[in-house]
């Protein structure tokens, strides 16, 4: 486990040294097009050591190790500042452990790269919710929906906001059944709120 | 013999006796099928007959006899439930309001709306007394709210009470869409999470670790 870390620290430390010393060369590359491929492998490279850490990473905060998944992607974010995945993995995390507002600097920081990020939009739909603030919720769901209009959780939770916090289960029922059509696994619990919808209108 | 008896005492509506004769027949049947439909008339002859004793003691038979087709077992549940409530037996009710929700849960995909909606009244049933024993705990919500909810314990008994309760947590909520999210109105919320979990109990979904570098 010990060598596991140190194996991982000095991939992660490789990783970040490459990431320095390549930034200029990748920026320079798409004007070299005709120049010998050396400069294209070794970025190849460092994209896939990237690719690579990034994934331990995210290894490490599935099983539970917050904190070194944390640590490492903070680093990553202060080499690779332009990547969303590890900025909305510290929001994730943050938002795991409770940490609302450092979680909600996150998911802005990743809508100023990518303002249609589905997962940002979505947790920073839900934290509005959970403020009582439902208009922003609302908004944060159907922009999220707007990138990708297939996003479950923003579809259901879109769902759950219009029937439980705004009265308004006619609006609410396109959804599940919209929910119902796309999930490949549904919650088991949908038919009811179908049904349950469908008598309030 | 006991067929004709049961005819003629259908037709002259005396359910009691034509129920005895339909129960002579569950014995004489020659087929499962014959056995189960004779019971499960005999069962509904003591109810029309208002015979609490014998239509609980026919309904048992059937429903732990026969739990398939599943919507006749529903039926036959929730009768025994409203039969138990009506003697003030909750304990037994409870027991078959749990067997009409488990029914449902095991193969949600057989029921069909009636079902479901017996499921889900049970659900209602058996969390309202649950409720209702939690509700020296959980309140007072607020100052206007002790009042009602004395007048609730007082006035009330079982379940009919839980309607009233639920009215005023609703109400409560209500105050949400005009902008206030303030304590009680959350506790309102947190109670109709528990006393409603089907309509209030929807916890967001968020995705975990992604896994796009981006």
């Amino acid at each position: 486990m010990i060598w596991d870390k140190k194996l991982n620290a000095l991939v992660l430390g490789l990783l970040l040294l490459s990431g320095c010393a390549l930034g200029p060369e990748r920026a320079a590359a798409p004007d070299n097009r005709d120049a010998p491929d050396d400069t294209a492998t070794v970025t190849g490279e460092s994209e896939a050591l990237l690719q690579e850490a990034f994934a331990e990473a995210v290894v490490l905060m599935e099983n539970g190790d917050t904190d070194e998944a944390r640590r490492r992607f903070e680093q990553m974010t202060a080499q690779h500042p332009q990547r969303t995945g590890p900025l909305v993995n510290l929001g994730v995390l943050a938002f795991q452990a409770g940490e609302t507002e450092l979680a909600r600097g996150w998911f802005e920081e990743v809508l100023v790269l990518n303002p249609g990020h589905p997962v940002a939009l979505n947790h920073l739909g839900v934290m509005a919710r959970n403020a009582g603030d439902f208009r922003t919720a609302e908004q944060r769901y159907l922009e999220a929906l707007d990138a990708n209009p297939e996003y479950l959780p923003a579809l259901l939770n879109l769902a759950f906001l219009l029937d439980v916090y705004l009265g308004e289960p006619g609006k609410a029922l396109p959804l599940y059944e919209q929910y119902k059509a796309l999930a490949a696994e549904p919650d088991p619990k949908l038919e009811d709120w179908i049904f349950d919808a469908k008598n309030r209108i | 013999m006991p067929a004709k008896l049961a005819f003629a005492y259908r037709e002259t509506g005396q359910w009691e006796k034509a129920g005895d004769e339909l129960n002579l027949m569950v014995a004489m049947a020659t087929t499962p099928e014959e056995r189960r439909e004779n019971l499960q008339i005999a069962a509904e002859l003591y109810d029309q007959a208002g015979n609490e004793d014998k239509a609980i003691d026919t309904w048992r038979q059937y429903a732990n006899g026969h739990p398939e087709p599943a919507a006749d077992y529903m039926e036959a549940a929730n009768r025994l439930a409203e039969l138990y409530e009506s003697r003030g037996d909750f304990e037994r009710r409870d027991f078959w309001l749990n067997r009409q929700m488990e029914k449902v849960d095991r193969n949600p995909e057989a029921a069909d709306d009636r079902m479901r909606y017996l499921a889900a009244s049970a659900t209602f049933a058996r969390e309202a007394l649950a409720y209702y024993d939690s509700i020296r705990l959980t309140l007072p919500l607020n100052e206007s709210m002790v009042a009602k909810s004395n007048a609730l314990e007082d006035a009330v008994q079982a379940y009919p009470f839980e309607d009233s309760a639920i009215d005023i947590h609703e109400q409560n909520i209500h105050r949400a869409r005009e902008g206030i999210f303030d304590e009680w109105v959350q506790r309102s919320y947190e109670s109709l999470r528990r006393s409603l979990p089907g309509r209030y109990n929807k916890p967001e979904v968020t995705a975990g670790a992604v896994h796009d570098l981006g």
